[in-house]
């Protein structure tokens, strides 16, 4: 997939990747204005983003539902809808992008993610029970199950602890194989061995 | 400067109102319109607000049909307190103080329970996942309240003509059966029309405002509580503005 991104990050010169399987591209942006809106842009909540995001020739407006068909998004805080409980949060998405009768797939699919990021939280709960890296572990969860072509991440280390950070890390390292990642950090412990290229963006 | 913005903020709402009844338009195809979201709502505003509705309707039909016997019997006239209680309650009362208690309960939450999801940037995560914000917070939202204010409205027009003849019966015997009678000889089918087509557009106009306001906050969580406010006297205001223009509109037909 290619990503061309024009007028950016400066005028007059076009941001192109190159989005497959197995690429992991670090967006290092010390003001971390841009990288993030940029992000923002290709999910769609980023109204205020002027440049033109041409995805394999086709114009990002021009996609059915944005880019959220095709981008998968995990914020930096990890977001949850507060009025719904951990499940409801992770299969709104699921439901919308799959359908209602897929609700046996979601179970099966959730228990796996569930092992791989051996985490044990009690799904029933409100976003507001469970602690912070719990919740951003779970944003993690949420974006795979939608299977996107792209997954974007938004400072992906943070309120993760030391031993959180590197079961992080060694389980993104195993999805690299089935996933385009386009990070957006300005941590070294990414750019050190885990992305293909660094970009770095000029305030 | 202040006047500019009170008319970019009046825009925005025109806007905003346009887009929610587009939207309801497709209704049977949009899959954004939850259903959770909609039981959740008429929960809420519907059912939570019986006992409050209730002891509101049971008050005010007691007391009137009190004082309206007391007086008219002071003139022999004491047959018109069916009139007095079809015009009062079910043309008036019973669509405005519904309303009254659905914009203090349920605007105010509505208001404030979107304020505070575009603030932790909930609206944000739902746009990412490709939702639709006013079909799936304001249009469910908005079917939950009309749909619960008919119901509230309808209750609190049974409970206030029950309650009357309960309470008038203490005090000088009625027999039921006539004054049911009485009561439907007099309500007329204009008036069971008044009195729903008047909760259908209070409930639209309470969660069309309390929505817009909510979805106005930009950043902060101090403009929550400033955008409750103003939700608030928005909805009183409008829906005693349209109550009078509905009275009217039927008054000229009449």
């Amino acid at each position: 997939m290619k990503l061309q991104v024009k007028d950016f990050p400066i005028p007059g010169s076009d941001l192109v990747l190159s989005l497959e399987p197995g690429k992991v591209i670090l967006l290092k942006d010390e003001t971390y204005v841009k990288a993030e809106a940029l992000l923002e842009a290709l999910c769609g909540i980023n109204d205020s983003f002027e440049q033109l995001i041409v995805i394999d020739e086709t114009p990002i407006s021009d996609f059915p539902a944005g880019g959220s068909d095709v981008f998968a998004y995990v914020f930096d805080e990890g977001i949850m809808i507060s009025n719904l409980t951990l499940v409801e949060n992770l299969y709104l998405p699921f439901q919308l992008r799959f359908g209602n009768d897929k609700r046996e797939s979601f179970e099966q699919e959730l228990e796996n993610w569930m092992q791989v990021f051996e985490l044990k939280t009690d799904l029933s709960l409100r976003p507001a029970f469970v602690k912070a890296a719990q919740k951003k572990l779970l944003c993690y969860i949420r974006a795979l199950l939608l299977k996107p072509r792209v997954l974007l991440f938004d400072n992906p280390l943070y309120l993760l602890s030391s031993n959180e950070r590197r079961r992080l890390l060694s389980i993104l390292e195993d999805l690299k194989r089935d996933f385009a990642m386009l990070i957006c950090s300005n941590d070294d412990e990414f750019a050190s061995g885990f992305c293909s290229s660094i970009i770095t963006i000029p305030a | 400067m202040k006047v500019k913005l009170e008319k970019k903020s009046q825009r925005g709402f025109f806007f905003f109102m346009v887009t929610t009844i587009l939207a309801a338009f497709g209704i049977a195809r949009n899959r954004h319109i939850n259903s959770t979201v909609i039981f959740r709502q008429i929960l809420f505003t519907g059912f939570e607000a019986l006992p409050i509705i209730s002891f509101i309707a049971l008050g005010i039909g007691g007391l009137i049909i009190l004082q309206g016997y007391t007086l008219l019997s002071n003139f022999g006239q004491g047959v018109w307190i069916h009139v007095i209680l079809v015009t009062v309650v079910v043309k008036e009362l019973s669509s405005i103080i519904t309303a009254l208690v659905v914009v203090a309960r349920s605007g105010t939450a509505i208001s404030t329970e979107l304020g505070n999801m575009v603030v932790n940037r909930e609206i944000d995560l739902l746009r990412s996942f490709g939702v639709s914000p006013i079909s799936y917070l304001v249009l469910s939202r908005l079917i939950g309240v009309i749909i619960a204010m008919m119901a509230l409205t309808l209750y609190f027009n049974i409970v206030a003509v029950l309650g009357g003849w309960f309470f008038s019966n203490i005090f000088n015997r009625i027999e039921f059966r006539a004054f049911i009678n009485d009561f439907l000889g007099v309500l007329k089918f204009s008036d069971v029309f008044m009195s729903l087509i008047k909760p259908v557009v209070f409930g639209f106009l309470i969660a069309i405002i309390a929505s817009f306001q909510g979805m106005s906050v930009v950043k902060a969580s101090t403009e929550v509580p400033q955008r409750t406010i103003k939700a608030v006297v928005q909805s009183l205001f409008l829906i005693i503005v349209l109550d009078i223009l509905i009275t009217w509109a039927f008054w000229s037909i009449a």
